[in-house]
């Protein structure tokens, strides 16, 4: 017996076990396509971890190799499926700012009413991810349709869509085993740095799954009251900046925190960029998430994060 | 013949519960989607893996049907409908279904894969966990009726059903057999979202259909049960006795899917300590209120 087991590591309870890296996507139920988790399992307690993104964009353009302003907007947003609207916006602002143009205040009022409209979405859509985790399969449906019908909906709609919504977090308030499930799971060390978004708001408070998963259903509100405030939702399109050159920098609080991007534009082509994102932050704190606990949990934990791995950038 | 109609009623329940399955997760009734189904998993590859354990990958699906058959063989549908009328009939249903943790630990170690391994482990942790809640109201439910013998328990029930008698025990019966049939929010061995199907994630093919045929028989095995033992088994009003069994064993069946699909998946620690701490005094509490009901009351 000592023999067998007389090199293998050892467990926290000083037990011998054989250790497995088990992959965990990048096609799994629990977690967004294209992430990837592997995790080094000792029975089922995790004793380490990592996540890599398979299908994160590459920063900065390559050398001396131009893009036309629209067909830039067009990529950006085109490779960030699950915030297309956000990266939008912020290419159309980095660019129109590197051309000079100063804001017109109608057609910043619109573009923020479709932000909010994708921030609503996209928490929807990660309320619907957490239930399929969660094998909450009332969740799943539920938050699947509305988002749906959020992403269709007009500005009028949207508003008649409010109680609909009130009326999901009132439930989920109510459930049964979800505050067990979720309290307590995913706390992230105190002085962790470079959060953003949903993520650093619910730090403020407990810091937890369940935390995070108020404070996107807050923000979801908050998100309909502030259009029913302003008005009909209008997607970004890129002004006219005739041949305009110069550098543009611009921030946008996208629906999983703040993602900057800073170009340069020449003769209205852009010569190169840099962008910068929450995910790519945030991804790094999965081995400290998942270190030492139960599998579901740490499954839950990462979820939690809501990371887009097409946000990630490398 | 007995033997035949057990086993004709058995799947004619597994059917409709396919359909009322199939009806709450695609929204759409399709009678014929569960035959459709299974002739699409006989038709299908069925994949085996690269080094597993042959004997237990073939046998652990095969074993979880035979499992979930013996324990239905000792329910009766009617006074003389039963298979097998044990002596012993309320103790065999906890003897054979004890098996299905042998079948699900043999499901997660005959693929070789780390997901089925974690889900076969997880399932005995599960055991531990509900195994008390499933023995200690059947034997508050022998107490009343002074017999082992499944017949004879539902003859206790003329007049009275253990729901209304010991709703405590059928409370703790409903949940334990929810978390043997390992149905959400007690999928922990199979779980989607964490193991990607973990027992049935290497199965494919043929073996996938037994697997589920046997998911869905268990079902209908621990439905009648809890309606033999709460549910006066076979006595109702004008429709004959078999027929108030089959629709009392789908109404249980139906509500422990549906339960699931409200709920979920609850944490392994906590299905732990809440049967071990909750639990199992509650059962004792049962035992005891019934066992003061029996000398007081004639």
């Amino acid at each position: 017996m000592i023999e067998v087991t007389k090199d293998l590591p050892r467990s926290a309870d000083g037990l011998a076990m054989d250790w497995m890296e088990v992959p965990f996507g990048p096609v799994f139920p629990g977690l967004p396509g294209g992430l990837k988790l592997t995790l080094t399992l000792d029975g089922d307690g995790v004793t380490e971890g990592q996540a890599t993104s398979l299908v994160g964009m590459i920063n900065e353009s390559e050398e001396g190799k131009e893009i036309g302003a629209e067909t830039f907007i067009e990529r950006l947003a085109s490779a960030m499926p699950l915030a297309s609207v956000s990266y939008r916006l912020l290419a159309c602002l980095a660019i129109e700012r590197a051309a000079g143009l100063e804001n017109d205040s109608a057609t910043d009022q619109a573009r923020a009413v479709a932000l909010e409209c994708e921030r609503i979405a996209s928490h929807l859509g990660w309320l619907a991810q957490t239930g399929r985790q969660l094998g909450f399969a009332w969740l799943t449906d539920r938050a699947a349709t509305l988002q749906l019908e959020i992403r269709r909906a007009s500005g009028k709609r949207l508003l008649e869509l409010t109680p609909a919504l009130h009326a999901l977090a009132a439930r989920l308030g109510r459930t049964p085993l979800l505050k067990s499930r979720l309290k307590g799971i995913g706390i992230l060390p105190s002085g962790t740095g470079g959060l953003s978004g949903p993520v650093a708001r619910a730090a403020d408070d407990a810091g937890d799954a369940w935390a995070r998963l108020w404070q996107r259903l807050d923000e979801i509100i908050t998100s309909l009251d502030y259009i029913k405030a302003t008005g009909e939702p209008g997607l970004p399109v890129l002004r006219n900046i005739g041949r305009g050159s110069g550098t543009g920098e611009a921030t946008v609080e996208t629906p999983r925190g703040e993602a900057q991007l800073s170009l340069i534009l020449e003769h209205g082509q852009v010569k190169s960029y840099r962008l910068d994102t929450a995910c790519s932050h945030h991804i790094g704190l999965v081995a400290k998430l998942v270190e030492g606990r139960e599998l579901g949990d740490a499954l839950v934990a990462v979820g939690s994060l809501d990371l887009s791995p097409w946000e990630v950038i490398s | 013949m007995n033997f035949v109609i057990v086993l004709v009623a058995l799947l004619g329940s597994v059917w409709l519960l396919a359909v009322v399955e199939g009806w709450t997760t695609t929204g759409r009734l399709r009678p014929a989607a569960p035959l459709l189904s299974g002739l699409a998993h006989l038709g299908r590859e069925s994949i085996v893996p690269r080094t597993p354990d042959r004997v237990f990958f073939e046998t652990a699906p095969v074993l979880l049907l035979i499992v979930a058959v013996l324990g239905a063989a000792v329910l009766p549908l009617a006074p003389t409908l039963v298979i097998a009328d044990l002596a012993t009939g309320a103790l065999f249903i906890n003897a054979a279904l004890a098996y299905v943790l042998v079948a699900l630990i043999m499901a997660g170690w005959g693929p070789n894969g780390a997901y089925a391994m974690i889900g076969g482990w997880r399932f005995l942790g599960q055991l531990i966990a509900y195994a008390m809640l499933i023995v200690m109201p059947i034997t508050a439910v022998a107490m009343r009726a002074e017999s082992l013998v499944t017949t004879v328990i539902v003859g206790s029930q003329d007049g009275l059903w253990n729901i209304v008698y010991q709703p405590l025990g059928f409370v703790l019966f409903f949940i334990a057999a929810m978390a043997l049939a390992f149905r959400a929010p007690f999928d922990l061995p199979t779980a989607p979202g964490e193991l990607g199907g973990g027992v049935d994630a290497e199965y494919t093919g043929v073996r996938l259909g037994v697997l589920r045929l046997a998911r869905l028989t268990l079902v209908i095995t621990l439905a009648s049960a809890t309606t033999v033992f709460y549910l006066g088994g076979w006595h109702g009003p004008l429709l004959p006795p078999w027929a108030w069994s089959l629709i009392k064993t789908l109404a249980v069946a139906v509500s422990m899917l549906l339960a699931g699909r409200y709920l979920p998946r609850i944490r392994e620690a906590d299905l732990m300590r809440w049967c071990w701490t909750l639990g199992i005094p509650l059962a004792l509490l049962n035992i005891i209120v019934v066992g003061l009901l029996v000398l007081v009351v004639p």
